[in-house]
């Protein structure tokens, strides 16, 4: 342990400024421990060529050699760059457009900026104000320089009269003369011509000519990285296997060589040119192989070769792969599966895993009993330990002791035992994309049989969860402060509450509000074994309320047995979702309104509205705001568990039988349809005789497919009306869509009566062949059926046609929602990137992570969300921030 | 007057100066404003000045912010 003022005493440094600059031919050569002068490898012995890319002075990356540099092994040798002259200087791709920009804007023959003297008096003098404390300004302002002295064509100083310069991506420039022909601009040349720029012109660019002269992006010296950053890998044959840097500085340097001879030999000067070119290919690859343009650096396999950009650059790059984020251990995953029966709190952890998973547990005198226990079951039983470390930190491996009870017997204070995982155990549970806080929580391990973390199913939505395969991870915490975190701030229990906007996330949803709303009804009734088994569901230890109805037997309503859960001083008014009519809570005979008094649910029947998630002003609401969240928990736990319970004995079915209306309801139905296409077929006539006015803004076709789609779209909601007037009220479709249990009328129109339009982005279909939809139409025809307008219901069956429009409105759904999860994915990355460092200060101010003002106030009014109800503020006073 | 703003001021410079030091924050740390906003027109600020803005806040009445004025 560190004490306080050691902790000021230790040396530090501080780092004041970082600054990006370009290695110049004589740096690289002063970094650089040797040169490298041959292509050979290894030779026949298989040891490293001297003067080669191997060569044992730039580092070794075998344990047992020692450096020829630095004489040290190779974990502790940092490796030394070496360096290839190269016979004739090449681009680095990475600058070619930086270069094309400098070469626009000065002089080929006196190599100064194309500005006049008072001009750049003017801007230098403009630039070093600005460069003080308007950076971005300054930007702005050398931008603007280099366009000005890019369109000059006549040098001011010496009166040269320039050529247009091309750049042809990736490394190619070129001179357009005055006859318009193109020559080549070798990096000769192009050095040559850098060379001569003065240093206070560049300047005026925005480039410090201190650390980056631009002749330094023309390459006359190349840095060879040592072995360290392009290690060799044995394979279990014996075979060497190099990285692709390696086999890319080979090629470099074989080609230097060539070119090499072919100069020394009088070789015809477009034989040297074209080894030029091909020297310069394999460094801009090394550099970087996806340059468009070019063709991609490959391995005999064909596999592409990985430059230095690629090592860096994407998701698997060095960035965002290695830094940002990388593999960690004690972590698991696997596929995801419901259980009801466990608290929203826990999660399901398959025994296979908690025997690979541990926790440290220090011994001491009360728990080195059960340790020792742990340590004899060892690691192939649960509940058992995979490791132990002694007091000195020696770590013993419990797969090879052979006597474990000996050591176990051992086991003193001071030891630490890495014992299975446990329940009761916190771990951290997380599913991607982990887009806000509640995409990562903490839970309670229970250990489980089977292969899936089990998850309940209330939890589902702040990780957007389902079973469809869906994988989950688990991270196992290894420290007390990790632990006592994750139990405090990051349990289920205290995520109830979104801090969007201070509604629940989490709640009932689908069995369970239609099992609470058949509890909840008047006619439920319960008798005292029934009463007893649901009382247990809810882990109930008290003694129910005197039953409703005591004779002729013992009689307990469903509104009893939800009232025993509820907290004994909760009061609460609320209408339900089958209120109609009646406008006075007290007054009402019927079920429509809930009330609630001292605990007591005396009237009115559960549904979404009371008991589901991110509902306003509802039973459920009140309940995870007004009590402590375990408590809130706690309700929800027990009352969850009882409502599927009481829907396992009651039963709930939904068949063919179920989705019926009678004859008079269709005969409506038909009616509704053919008044509609009617009323289309003389729109078509109005639109094919021209007496069709265009509605303002829209032409003629655009206003005919407004009113169709108007008119069609009214059938679905006119036949929801005649289905909602003679569809049976106890039938399970309809109770499901009026608690808000699942589905909606609509789907029990498109089962019942029709499908009515389908659309693809919104509109009509019309894609297909060329005047028509498909081949079963007219040419021409835009009437209502050729559209995708369905008129058959799923109970009766589609026609062929019909369950093609369906099908494509289906895969229109399904394109929307991965573009749309691809745009907003990168849209959530950039904002985080740019928003991360935003604080709120201890004065109440919110500021950018070096201390500047973005608000005064947060939100500009202070206001915490997530203690608002659903965005209203109750009293401002109570939700302020700070205080 | 734009709508949503109740006062537009250009403060003084000692005003200014406590206001910067209370909150720690060199002038250039404050949010800017452009000079050619029409709001820093309509007062007639100038490049370094620090204008007061109030607007109307649905939620918090009104709101203040601190703008200081840069060139563009
Ligand atoms: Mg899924
Ligand atoms: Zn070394
Ligand atoms: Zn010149
Ligand atoms: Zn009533």
């Amino acid at each position: 342990m560190v004490l306080r003022e050691e902790l000021d005493n230790l040396p530090r440094k501080v780092i004041k400024s970082i600054k990006f600059g370009i290695l110049s031919p004589d740096m690289i050569r002063k970094y650089s421990v040797m040169e490298v002068t041959t292509s050979e490898v290894y030779d026949e012995g298989g040891l490293p060529v001297r003067g080669g890319i191997s060569d044992r002075r730039l580092g070794v990356s075998e344990p047992g050699a020692r450096c020829e540099t630095c004489g040290q092994t190779y974990d502790v040798c940092p490796g030394h760059f070496g360096h290839v002259e190269l016979v004739k200087p090449v681009i680095h791709v990475s600058y070619a457009r930086i270069l094309y920009d400098i070469l626009r804007a000065t002089c080929p023959n006196c190599g100064r900026i194309m500005l006049k003297e008072e001009e750049i008096g003017r801007y230098r003098e403009r630039l070093t104000r600005l460069r003080k404390g308007w950076r971005l300004l300054a930007q702005n302002l050398q931008e603007k320089i280099r366009k000005k002295a890019s369109e000059r064509t006549t040098c001011p100083h010496c009166g040269h009269k320039r050529n247009k310069v091309r750049f042809d991506r990736p490394y190619y420039f070129y001179e357009e003369i005055e006859s318009g022909a193109l020559i080549k601009l070798d990096p000769e040349t192009l050095r040559e011509r850098l060379a001569k720029i003065p240093n206070e012109d560049l300047e005026l660019l925005g480039i410090n000519p201190t650390v980056a002269r631009p002749e330094w992006t023309i390459l006359k010296v190349l840095p060879v990285p040592p072995p360290h950053v392009r290690p060799s890998i044995q394979l279990e044959t014996g075979i060497r296997s190099e990285d692709d840097l390696t086999h890319k500085l080979v090629d470099i340097i074989r080609m230097n060589e060539k070119l090499k001879i072919a100069i020394e030999t009088g070789a015809p000067t477009n034989v040297v040119d074209n080894l030029w070119d091909l020297l310069q290919y394999h460094v801009a690859t090394f550099f970087d192989n996806e340059l468009p343009g070019i063709p991609l650096a490959k391995h005999r396999g064909g596999r592409a070769i990985k430059g230095v950009a690629q090592r860096l650059k994407g998701k698997e790059g060095r960035f965002r792969g290695s830094l940002s984020g990388k593999r960690v251990n004690f972590s698991a995953r696997t596929v995801i599966s419901p259980d009801p029966n466990i608290s929203i709190n826990e999660v399901g952890v398959p025994v296979d895993v908690a025997k690979i998973l541990t926790v440290p547990e220090r011994v001491t005198t009360w728990n080195v009993d059960v340790l020792r226990q742990y340590v004899i079951r060892g690691p192939e039983t649960w509940p058992g330990a995979n490791y132990v470390i002694t007091p000195e930190g020696r770590r013993i491996d419990l797969r090879y002791v052979r006597d474990r009870k000996t050591l176990s017997e051992r086991l003193a204070p001071g030891w630490v035992v890495e014992r299975h995982l446990i329940d009761g155990d916190v771990v951290l549970f997380n599913r991607q994309p982990s887009l806000h806080r509640v995409s990562i929580m903490s839970h309670l391990v229970r250990v489980l049989p089977g292969r899936t973390f089990r998850l309940h199913l209330a939890v589902c939505p702040p990780y957007n969860a389902d079973f469809d395969g869906d994988e989950m991870n688990l991270h196992v915490l290894q420290t007390e402060e990790a632990r006592a975190e994750a139990r405090v701030l990051m349990l289920v229990e205290n995520h109830i509450i979104t801090p969007r906007y201070g509604g629940a996330i989490i709640g009932a949803r689908q069995d369970y509000i239609i099992g609470a709303y058949l509890l909840s009804q008047k006619s439920t009734f319960l008798s005292k074994k029934e009463v007893a088994y649901l009382l247990g569901a809810g882990k109930s230890v008290e003694d129910p309320q005197e039953p409703a109805i005591l004779h002729p037997v013992e009689l307990w309503s469903g509104k009893q047995i939800i009232s025993h859960f509820l907290p004994k001083d909760l009061n609460w008014v609320q209408p339900t979702a089958f209120k109609s009519k009646c406008g006075d809570a007290h007054n009402c005979w019927g079920d429509e309104w809930i009330i609630v008094i001292n605990g007591h649910l005396v009237k009115g029947v559960l549904d979404k509205k009371s008991i589901g998630a991110e509902q306003v002003d509802s039973l459920w609401h009140r309940i995870s705001r007004d009590y402590p969240p375990e408590e809130a928990r706690r309700w929800l736990d027990s009352s969850l568990r009882l409502f599927l319970r009481f829907l396992d004995l009651r039963g709930f079915t939904f068949g063919f039988d179920s989705v019926y209306i009678p004859d008079e309801a269709y005969n409506e139905i038909n009616k509704i349809i053919e008044e509609s296409t009617r009323e289309v077929d003389n729109l078509i006539a109005e639109l094919r005789e021209g007496r069709l006015e265009a509605m303002p803004g829209f032409t003629v076709e655009e206003t005919f497919e407004n009113r169709v789609a108007e008119i069609l779209s009214k059938v679905r909601e006119d036949a929801a009306a005649v289905v909602e007037k003679y569809v049976k009220k106890d039938v399970e479709g309809y109770l499901m869509a009026k608690t808000g249990a699942r589905g909606s009328i609509v789907n029990i129109v498109q089962m019942v009566a029709t499908l009515g339009q389908q659309t693809i982005r919104g509109e009509r279909i019309r894609r297909g062949y060329r005047t028509r939809t498909l081949p079963h139409f007219p040419p021409g025809d835009i009437g209502p059926y050729a559209g995708g307008f369905v008129r058959n219901c799923f109970r009766y069956g589609l026609t062929p046609v019909e369950y093609f429009f369906h099908a494509a409105a289906g895969r229109d759904g399904l394109i929307d929602t991965a573009v749309r999860t691809a745009q907003s994915g990168y849209m959530q990355r950039r904002l985080i990137n740019a928003l991360q460092d935003i604080y709120t200060e201890y004065d109440g101010t919110v500021r950018f992570g070096e201390g500047s003002l973005l608000q005064l106030l947060y939100g500009e009014d202070g206001v915490d969300v997530s203690r608002t109800d659903h965005g209203k503020v109750a009293d401002v006073r109570l939700l302020k921030l700070w205080i | 007057m734009p709508l949503g703003v109740k006062e537009v001021v250009v403060i003084e410079r000692e005003e200014a100066k406590a206001l910067l030091r209370q909150l720690r924050l060199k002038p250039w740390q404050l949010p800017w404003i452009r000079s050619s906003d029409p709001l820093v027109k309509m007062v007639g600020a100038k490049v370094g000045d620090v204008v007061k803005i109030v607007r109307e806040s649905q939620t918090a009445g009104e709101s203040v912010v601190y703008r200081f004025v840069v060139p563009g």
